[in-house]
């Protein structure tokens, strides 16, 4: 199957006050299209910039990323931008949700950016509450909802643009095991079912089962871990 | 549009604190709405200042002779001279004041065309030696209606009986459209009948009033007339109709400069509170522009955001403020042409200079917040929880 996302020699250094370190070295990766992969690893492992860099919220120090066909790397500030709300859909561990909107408002958010009228929105939106099963919850604000339910919309925000890509950092890190369960079971949905692709990054081992495939992220290198067939 | 209830949102973000910012910013503007608005009645009146007409009085402000009358009339270049005198009273009690012109109804009426009344009226106002005119508005007020009796009590004129109440036939109204003094409480009398009954000063005017054929000769015959009194016991001050607004206004003090600082004064304070107050919202919200750019928005779209709030939050409180002066300063004007005060207005231009200003204070005020928007990164701003 043809990649969705392709890296190939990517060095990712920060700059620490007088201290050069590098986080990523030299590291190739192919995520092929409806893949579900999960990254694992320790704490500074380099992980969540992997997924950063992935999901074009950072850019890389050298190296080449292509994703969906676009090399990221090139785009400018204004052109990544409009290229992640075309293309990626992220998950965050604390959901990152806007307090004074409502689950619904919050789902939208994305297609604000897109030329779809009132009406069309509203229609987005309801079916992606439908599918993240909190229709009954389209005018809770965030305080209102559970962790889980919270997740769920962070999920429908994602999947409204319809992006080629999901990204998860550590999505059920802040949910208990029921949820988290839950969570897990409906991204793995998406994947099947929708055949979206998703790079999740998660500590939890049995988080990442749910994945079709399993790399580990160690001082900057990756190494295979599992890789599943299709379920 | 469809980005307006974001930013509604965002600015009632803390109820509270917007309810006091835009409290502060309505009454900023309130402020600035009153005194501009009091700024250019009082310009307006200036401006309605004639060139070619002087205005000729005494320096020490005492009254001038009539004899000097024909000495006037004979002065190059004036086509016309009329006189008054002025003296304040009530109408049945103080809280009518009046101020009434003793007037020479031959001319005055020829040299003041601003004062409209019918031809019947005017010539039944000649020929009644106690007759009086009064304004519209102030016949409105008082319910006066021509044949009425009316008696005022002067607060300076006394009269040769001994006592201060002087008595009218009332002959009509007459108006003054598009003045600030249109309001004012006044009541035109014939000099002939001031003149034989009062007390004291008579045979003297208050001021001389000259049209001159042309404007650009003002200052030499107004040369010409002081020149003529410059070695009597009653010197003369001669100079056009506008400059001695002009001087009556600064009598008060520099109105503009006490307008221009107090606004300044406030508009600074109101950029300082304005401007902490979004670097406050903004540093709230960090994290949430982060996710917002994460979304897709880009560093101008939330940067616009941020600016478009501000703009919001101050050209709308900006706006109640002056609409709360527009209805304000006609009832003031109202109360204050009751004591002789020009009746105030604000005009649509210190409106729109006002909704200008706001525009200017929330671009300036929300400048550094985003500024702080637009270079706002992502990874740091969601490392930070």
């Amino acid at each position: 199957m043809a990649s969705l996302v392709s890296l190939h020699n990517v060095i990712k250094r920060y700059v620490r006050g007088k201290q050069t370190i590098e986080v990523l070295h030299q590291l190739d990766l192919e995520v092929p299209a409806a893949q579900f992969l999960a990254l694992m690893g320790p704490s500074g492992s380099g992980k969540t910039t992997l997924l950063n860099l992935i999901g074009g919220l950072d850019r890389p120090t050298s190296g080449e990323i292509i994703v969906a066909g676009e090399h990221i790397q090139n785009l400018s500030s204004g052109q990544l931008a409009k290229w992640r709300a075309r293309h990626v859909g992220f998950v965050f561990q604390f959901y990152n949700l806007m307090p004074m909107l409502s689950a619904e408002r919050n789902i939208e958010l994305p297609l604000l950016l897109t030329s779809l009228s009132s009406a069309q929105r509203k229609r987005n939106v309801a079916a992606a509450l439908e599918l993240v099963g909190l229709t009954s919850h389209a005018k809770h604000k965030p305080a209102e909802l559970s962790g889980g339910q919270q997740q769920r919309v962070a999920i429908a925000r994602a999947l409204i643009a319809d992006p080629t890509l999901l990204v998860c950092d550590e999505p059920t890190g802040d949910l208990d095991r029921a949820s988290a369960g839950e969570i897990l079971g409906l991204l793995q949905l998406l994947n099947r079912d929708q055949q979206k692709t998703i790079v999740m990054v998660t500590h939890d081992q049995k988080a990442a089962d749910y994945a079709s495939r399993i790399l580990h992220v160690d001082k900057g290198q990756l190494i295979e871990a599992a890789v599943k067939s299709a379920a | 549009m469809k980005f307006f209830r974001l930013i509604w949102i965002g600015v009632w973000r803390k109820k509270v604190r917007t309810i006091f910012t835009v409290l502060s910013i309505v009454v900023a503007f309130l402020l600035f709405g009153m005194l501009q608005g009091i700024d250019t009645t009082f310009k307006q009146l200036v401006n309605q200042g004639r060139l070619n007409v002087l205005i000729a009085t005494n320096p020490a402000g005492l009254p001038l002779p009539l004899a000097d009358l024909s000495e006037i009339e004979a002065v190059p270049g004036i086509t016309r001279v009329t006189y008054r005198s002025l003296f304040i009273g009530d109408y049945q009690s103080l809280r009518n004041i009046v101020i009434v012109l003793p007037v020479d109804s031959d001319n005055f009426f020829a040299e003041n065309p601003m004062f409209s009344l019918s031809p019947a009226v005017r010539a039944a106002f000649l020929h009644a030696r106690t007759g009086a005119l009064v304004a519209q508005s102030l016949a409105a007020r008082l319910g006066l209606k021509a044949g009425d009796r009316i008696p005022i009590h002067a607060l300076n004129a006394l009269k040769k009986d001994g006592t201060s109440d002087w008595a009218f036939d009332l002959v009509g109204t007459f108006d003054i459209p598009d003045s600030p003094i249109r309001d004012e409480p006044i009541v035109l009398m014939n000099y002939a009948y001031f003149d034989t009954a009062r007390a004291t000063d008579t045979g003297t005017v208050q001021m001389y009033q000259m049209m001159i054929a042309d404007a650009s000769q003002a200052a030499s015959i107004a040369n010409t007339i002081d020149n003529l009194f410059a070695n009597s016991a009653h010197r003369t001050h001669t100079e056009t109709e506008r400059a001695n607004a002009q001087g009556q206004l600064a009598q008060i003090g520099d109105l503009d400069f006490f307008v221009e600082a107090i606004v300044a004064a406030a508009f600074a304070t109101l950029l300082l509170l304005t401007g902490s107050t979004l670097m406050q919202a903004f540093r709230e919200r960090t994290h949430e522009f982060a996710v917002m750019k994460t979304l897709g928005f880009t560093d101008r779209g939330v940067s616009a955001l941020v600016v478009s709030e501000a703009v919001l939050l101050t050209v709308g409180a900006a706006v109640l403020g002056l609409l709360i002066a527009l209805a304000l300063l006609p009832a003031l004007g109202t109360v204050m042409a009751r004591v002789g005060a020009p009746g105030l207005r604000l005009p649509g231009i210190v409106f729109a200079i006002g909704v200008g200003f706001a525009v200017l204070l929330a671009l300036a005020s929300a400048l550094p917040a985003a500024w702080r928007a637009q270079r706002l990164t992502i990874i740091d701003a969601l490392a930070v929880r």
